[in-house]
C-alpha cells in the first residue's frame, strides 16, 4: 500500500515537471529552427554538409551528432559552454578560426547562437531509424542469368574432320571456327613453342642449351603422339620449377590487390605483406585446390588445424583480407570501418566471383540482380570480423595489432640481434622516450613546441618501442602476420540508406548474395542447415557439425569454394585461360554480371569448369590440358581470310601474339645478362625503410633506390611508389582486384629502355656472356642467349654494318658490343610472347 | 539474479527503494540499490517508465556517466559532474594518443577541472535492445569526445565483463529512448585495443585457436 501511495505521489510530480518541460522543449525547438538552423544552411551546408559532400575541417554542421563531434579542432558545440563551443569562437571572430569566411554574421545572430548555447543548445535535427528499403528487384528472374546458372558438363561436339584436333578443348575452339567459317593456322615452330612455355609457365626465357635441347627432341619426333609426349614432359618440368609458383602466384596477386603498403591518404608500409605474397607462391607450387586456396584466404583463421606450422599459415593466408587499400587517417572510426568492410567485399567477390557485389552498397544493384540488402547481409560476416594490419598509432590513426605467430614456426624474416644490437634497440626506445617526455614537460611549462616535431617524437618513440616488442630479448626476431580474427561477439548490421552512416534502416542478417545461392537458402542460418552443405562440410574435413564460426567467415568461405557455386570454378577456369592466351574465354575476366561480355565459348568454358571441379580443382592439371591442345600451340601467324571474319581473333584462329608483363621483362632481363638471383630473398625489401608513411616517415626515393637481382616478384610493392620499371610497362597499382593488365606502348618506356641504368646494366652482362666466344659467333651467341634463336642472314649483315659504324667512333669493342646486346633488349621480339 | 521462491511480502521487505528522483538537465535518474533491482521487475520497470517519460520531453541529450556494473540489459551507473567529463585527463598516457585507461583516469585540472567526484548513488538503467553501444576516446589535447567503433556484443562485450573500475561513457537519448552508449576503452582502435591496461604498447597479440582437426 505504502509503494503504491509512493508511486502515485511520484507520478504526480512527473506530471507537473514533464508539462513543464514539454513546453520549455518546444520553445527551444521553436527557437532553433527559426533562429540557428537557417543561419547554419544559409551560411555553413555549403562547405560543411553532407548534402555538399564537404567537410572541411573535418566538421559537419547538419546534424547534432556532427556538431557535437566537431572538427579536426575538437568539438564545434559544447552546451552552455561559450568558451569550449569552437563554433561560436569562429563566428565572433575571436579564435584560430573566422567563420563565415566571406564576412562575420550580424551581432543579432551572433546573440542568438550565444543564447542557444548557453541554454543548452538543443538541436532536434536526428539520426532517425529509416523506413525499410525495398527492392524492386527481381532475384528468381535475375537467376536466369547465364552465369548463376550452374555450370553443365558439356560433352564436346562431334565434328566430320577432326584429325586437327587433339584434345576435347580443340574440339570445342574447331565447332567454333567451322560455325564462322575460320580455319586454324598452322603449329608454331618447336622453337616458339619452347619459349612459349617457358614465359607463359615460369615467366623467364629458356636458356639456349634449353632451346637447343627441347626443340631437338621435338623435332625428332616422328609422330604428332610422339611431339606431344616431349611438350607434356617440358610442360611437367616447368610446373615442377618452384620458379612456376613465382610466375603464377604473381598473377594471383594482381587479383589479390596485393602490395606492401596502405595506399590512399597516408601510405603507411606493410611491413608484414611479404608473408601473404610468400604463401600465394608456395600454395601454387603445392598446386593447392583452389577450393582449399580459397577457404584459407577468407577464413583461413577458422579451419581446423593438425599442427602449429599450419595454423600459421591458414593465418598468413587470411592477409588476403588485410593486404587492401585503407584510408588510415581517417578520424571517423565507423566510416573507416564500413569502407574497410566494404573494400573486403568487393575484392572477396570480384576476386573469386567476378561479381560487384559492392556497388550494392548505396542502392541496388544498377544491373546485376543484387538488392542492396545482399550487400549489407556480407558486410555482416565481415563486421563480424577483426583485421590485423599493424602500422603505428603515431603514424595511423587506424593502427592495429598484427598477429603474433612466434613459436608457430614459420621464419622471422629478420636476422637475429645480437646483446649489443639488442641494447642499441633498449637505448633507442629509452631516447625517444626521453625527448618525448622533455618536450611534453616543456610544453606544460608554458613553452612553445613545434607540433610537427612532437609528431616526429611521438613517432620516434613509437616506432623504436615497435622495433624493440618485434625481438626477444634473447635477440630472436618475434613472428608477426597480417590477416584476420573473428570477434567474439558479431555486430548487428543496417542496412544504410545511401550506404549513409547517420542514416540506417532495418536490420539485416548475415547471409550470402541471393542470386547465386539457391532459393531460400541465403542467410548463413538457412544455408548452413542444407543437408547438402552439411555433408560437404564434413567430407572437406571443415570441422564437426556443431561447429560454426561466429562470424560466418569460414560458412561464407565454404559457399564460395562450394562445387554448387555457379560462379567459382568458371572464374578460375576463364582467369587460367586469360593467363595462357592473354584474353579470356570471357573477356571481362572480373565481370561476370549482366555488364560483362558473354563468354565466345560458354560450352567450352562450363566443360572446363566442370572438369576442374572433377580433377580436384587442381590448377597445374588445368594448365597442362591447355598448354597440350592444338589451340594453345597454334602459331601466331596472319592469315588473310580469317583476319577478315574474325579481326579480334575471338574464335582462336591463332595463338595471340602478346607483350610479356613488366616482371617477366625485367626478369627476363636479369636471365639473359647471368646476373638473376634465383633464390627467394628473406622477408621483404623494405624491412630497412623502416614504418611509416611516404613522405612523411619514409621516403619515395629511398624505396625506389632499393636494388636487387631477385625476380620481380619479390620487388618492393609500395602502392604509388612502384619500382619503376614495373610502373612504365603497366603493372597495376593494386587499388582494385585487376585480372586483367593494360598493354600500354607510350615514348617513356623507349627511353627507359635507352637510358635505364638497369637496362644498361643487363646489357653489359650479356655481352660479358657473349665475350666468352670467338668474335666471329658473338653477334650469333647474342642472338640465342636473348631471342633464343639464330639471327638471320640479313640480320648478321646488319649487326656487322653496325658494329663498323660504330668503330669509327671512339668506342671499345667492348662497348660496341655492349650497345648491341642493350638493341636486343629493346626489341620488341625479346619483351613478346610469341 | 532473481531471488527464486522469495514472497511478495519478503521481497517488499527487501526493497530498498529510495525513491529519489532526481532531475539533471533534462536527463532523470532514479536511485535504487543494486540490491534492490535484482528482486523486483516493479522497480525496474517504473524506472524505466519514469526515465523514458521524463527524458521525452527533451528529444536529443547526453549525460556523461560511470558505469559500475552490468547485468544483462541493466547497467549502474553514477552521473559524471563537472560539465560532462570535460578535462578528464589520463595520468598515465598523456602524451598517447590511446585513451586512458578506465583505471587511471582522474578528474581534470587547471582551466579544464572538473567538479567533485560523482557521487557514490548508483542508478540502474535499462537499456533497450537496439541500443548502438560503441567504445570512445578523449583526445589528448582537446579532451574532445570521440566515438568509435562498435562494441561486438554490446553489452556482452567483454569490457563489461567483471568491471573491476567504473567505466566512463556517454549516454545518449533521443525522444526519452537511451540511443546510443558510447564508453572509453583502452580498445581505441577499429578492430582491437593496442594499449594494455598499463598504457603500454602492444603490437600484436595471439590468434586464436581452431579446432584440431579428426
Amino acid at each position: 500500500m505504502k509503494s503504491i501511495f509512493l508511486f502515485l505521489i511520484i507520478v504526480a510530480a512527473i506530471g507537473t515537471r514533464t508539462a513543464n518541460a514539454q513546453e520549455n522543449a518546444r520553445r527551444d525547438i521553436d527557437f532553433f529552427e527559426s533562429k540557428i538552423r537557417p543561419v547554419l544552411v544559409k551560411n555553413c551546408y555549403e562547405c560543411h554538409s553532407v548534402a555538399s559532400g564537404k567537410s572541411k575541417g573535418g566538421l559537419k554542421v547538419d546534424s547534432r551528432e556532427a556538431l557535437l563531434q566537431g572538427g579536426d579542432s575538437g568539438p564545434a558545440i559544447v552546451a552552455r559552454s561559450l568558451e569550449k563551443s569552437l563554433l561560436f569562437q569562429a563566428i565572433t571572430y575571436d579564435g584560430d578560426y573566422q567563420m563565415p569566411p566571406k564576412g562575420k554574421l550580424p551581432d543579432d545572430v551572433i546573440a542568438d547562437f550565444r543564447k542557444w548555447i548557453m541554454s543548452g543548445a538543443l538541436d532536434p535535427r536526428e539520426v532517425k531509424i529509416s523506413d525499410d528499403v525495398q527492392t524492386a528487384i527481381d532475384v528468381e528472374k535475375g537467376r536466369e542469368f547465364w552465369s548463376y546458372r550452374p555450370p553443365v558438363r558439356r560433352d564436346p561436339p562431334q565434328l566430320e574432320n577432326v584429325s586437327w584436333a587433339r584434345t576435347s578443348i580443340d574440339q570445342f575452339v574447331l565447332a567454333k571456327l567451322s560455325d564462322h567459317g575460320l580455319t586454324p593456322v598452322g603449329d608454331a615452330s618447336p622453337r616458339t613453342l619452347v619459349r612459349r612455355l617457358y614465359f607463359t609457365l615460369i615467366g623467364l626465357p629458356p636458356s639456349e642449351e634449353d632451346v637447343q635441347r627441347w626443340t631437338l627432341r621435338i623435332e625428332a619426333s616422328k609422330t604428332d603422339v610422339e611431339k606431344q609426349r616431349v611438350l607434356a614432359e617440358l610442360v611437367d618440368h616447368l610446373l615442377e620449377l618452384p620458379q612456376y609458383g613465382e610466375r603464377w602466384g604473381r598473377h594471383w596477386m594482381d587479383v589479390a590487390r596485393f602490395a606492401e603498403s596502405t595506399g590512399g591518404d597516408q601510405n603507411n608500409v606493410f611491413q608484414h605483406a611479404w608473408r601473404y605474397r610468400d604463401w600465394v607462391i608456395d600454395a601454387f607450387n603445392k598446386d593447392k585446390p583452389y577450393d582449399q586456396f580459397i577457404r584459407e584466404q577468407i577464413a583461413g583463421d577458422l579451419l581446423p588445424i593438425s599442427n602449429d606450422q599450419e595454423w600459421a599459415d591458414n593465418i598468413i593466408a587470411t592477409g588476403f583480407l588485410a593486404v587492401g587499400v585503407k584510408l588510415v587517417g581517417e578520424t571517423d572510426q565507423q566510416k573507416y570501418f564500413a569502407d574497410l568492410v566494404d573494400e573486403q567485399i568487393d575484392t572477396t567477390t570480384r576476386a573469386f566471383l567476378g561479381t560487384s557485389v559492392a556497388c550494392a552498397r548505396c542502392h541496388d544493384h544498377k544491373f546485376d540482380p543484387i538488392p542492396q540488402t545482399d550487400y549489407y547481409a556480407m558486410a555482416g560476416i565481415f563486421r563480424a570480423t577483426e583485421t590485423h594490419y599493424g602500422l603505428l598509432k603515431a603514424q595511423a590513426r587506424q593502427a592495429t595489432t598484427l598477429i603474433d605467430l612466434t613459436g608457430m614456426r614459420p621464419s622471422s624474416g629478420s636476422p637475429e640481434l645480437n646483446k649489443e644490437e639488442y641494447a642499441k634497440l633498449v637505448k633507442a626506445r629509452d631516447d625517444a622516450v626521453k625527448t618525448l617526455d622533455d618536450a611534453m614537460k616543456k610544453i606544460r611549462s608554458g613553452e612553445n613546441v613545434f607540433r610537427g616535431l612532437l609528431r616526429k617524437y611521438r613517432s620516434d618513440r613509437d616506432e623504436t618501442e615497435a622495433a624493440l616488442q618485434a625481438v626477444l630479448t634473447n635477440g630472436q626476431s618475434r613472428v608477426f602476420a597480417m590477416g584476420t580474427q573473428d570477434r567474439d561477439h558479431p555486430l548487428p548490421t543496417r542496412l544504410l540508406v545511401r550506404g549513409e552512416l547517420d542514416q540506417p534502416a532495418q536490420e539485416v542478417q548475415r547471409g550470402l548474395p541471393q542470386v547465386i545461392s539457391q532459393p531460400g537458402k541465403h542467410t548463413l542460418t538457412s544455408w548452413t542447415r542444407d543437408s547438402a552443405v552439411r555433408k560437404e562440410k564434413a567430407e572437406k574435413k571443415l570441422g564437426g557439425q556443431s561447429y560454426a564460426s561466429n562470424s560466418g567467415r569460414l560458412e561464407l568461405a565454404q559457399w564460395i569454394a562450394s562445387r554448387s557455386n555457379p560462379l567459382t570454378a568458371r572464374v578460375m577456369v576463364n582467369r587460367v585461360w586469360y593467363w595462357m592466351f592473354g584474353r579470356g574465354l570471357m573477356r571481362t575476366v572480373d565481370e561476370f554480371g549482366s555488364t560483362g561480355d558473354l563468354p565466345t565459348h560458354p560450352e567450352l568454358l562450363d566443360y572446363l569448369a566442370t572438369r576442374y571441379m572433377e580433377e580436384g580443382w587442381s590448377t597445374k592439371k588445368l594448365i597442362r590440358e591447355i598448354a597440350l591442345s592444338g589451340t594453345w600451340q597454334l602459331s601466331s601467324e596472319y592469315n588473310e581470310s580469317n583476319y577478315t571474319k574474325d579481326p579480334d581473333n575471338q574464335f582462336l584462329w591463332r595463338m595471340n601474339r602478346r607483350r610479356l608483363e613488366a616482371e617477366s621483362v625485367r626478369d627476363a632481363m636479369l636471365a639473359v645478362s647471368g646476373q638473376l638471383d634465383l633464390k627467394r630473398p628473406v622477408g621483404t625489401l623494405l624491412r630497412e625503410v623502416g614504418e611509416g608513411n611516404v613522405g612523411q616517415n619514409v621516403f619515395e626515393p629511398v624505396i625506389r633506390a632499393i636494388e636487387s637481382d631477385h625476380r620481380s616478384v619479390y620487388l618492393p610493392r609500395v602502392r604509388g611508389v612502384l619500382p619503376e620499371m614495373l610502373e612504365l610497362f603497366d603493372a597495376p597499382d593494386a587499388s582494385l582486384v585487376t585480372g586483367m593488365r593494360e598493354t600500354t606502348s607510350s615514348p617513356l618506356q623507349s627511353l627507359y629502355l635507352m637510358n635505364s641504368p638497369f637496362v644498361q646494366k643487363q646489357a653489359e652482362g650479356l655481352a660479358h656472356r657473349v665475350q666468352q666466344f670467338p668474335p666471329d659467333k658473338r653477334i650469333e651467341q647474342a642472338y640465342l642467349i636473348a631471342l633464343g634463336r639464330q639471327p638471320t642472314d640479313t640480320q648478321i649483315q646488319l649487326a656487322t654494318e653496325f658494329m663498323n659504324q660504330v668503330s669509327k667512333s671512339r668506342l671499345s669493342t667492348e662497348q660496341k658490343l655492349v650497345a648491341y646486346c642493350q638493341t636486343l633488349l629493346c626489341t620488341s621480339e625479346f619483351s613478346m610472347i610469341d | 539474479m532473481t531471488e527464486v521462491g522469495a514472497t511478495f511480502a519478503e521481497r517488499k521487505a527487501t526493497i530498498k527503494r529510495k525513491a529519489t528522483i532526481e532531475r539533471k538537465g533534462t536527463m532523470t535518474y532514479l536511485d535504487f540499490n543494486m540490491t534492490t533491482t535484482r528482486t523486483l521487475t516493479f522497480p525496474a520497470l517504473t524506472a524505466f517508465l519514469l526515465f523514458c517519460g521524463f527524458s521525452s520531453t527533451s528529444k536529443a541529450e547526453e549525460v556523461f556517466v560511470k558505469i559500475h556494473q552490468v547485468a544483462g540489459n541493466r547497467i549502474a551507473v553514477t552521473i559524471e559532474s563537472g560539465g560532462g567529463g570535460q578535462g578528464m585527463k589520463s595520468n598515465a598516457n598523456a602524451d598517447t594518443q590511446t585513451a586512458p585507461s578506465s583505471g587511471s583516469t582522474r578528474r581534470g585540472r587547471g582551466k579544464f577541472g572538473g567538479k567533485a567526484e560523482a557521487k557514490s548513488d548508483q542508478t540502474i538503467l535499462e537499456i533497450p535492445a537496439d541500443t548502438k553501444i560503441t567504445s570512445a576516446m578523449r583526445e589528448r589535447r582537446t579532451f574532445e569526445f570521440r566515438v568509435g567503433a562498435e562494441l561486438p556484443g554490446g553489452l556482452k562485450n567483454e569490457v563489461f565483463q567483471g568491471l573491476k573500475s567504473p567505466l566512463s561513457a556517454r549516454i545518449v537519448t533521443e525522444d526519452g529512448k537511451i540511443s546510443e552508449i558510447n564508453v572509453i576503452t583502452e580498445q581505441t582502435d577499429i578492430n582491437q585495443s593496442n594499449t594494455d591496461s598499463n598504457g603500454a604498447a602492444v603490437i600484436a597479440v595471439r590468434p586464436k585457436r581452431p579446432p584440431t582437426k579428426k
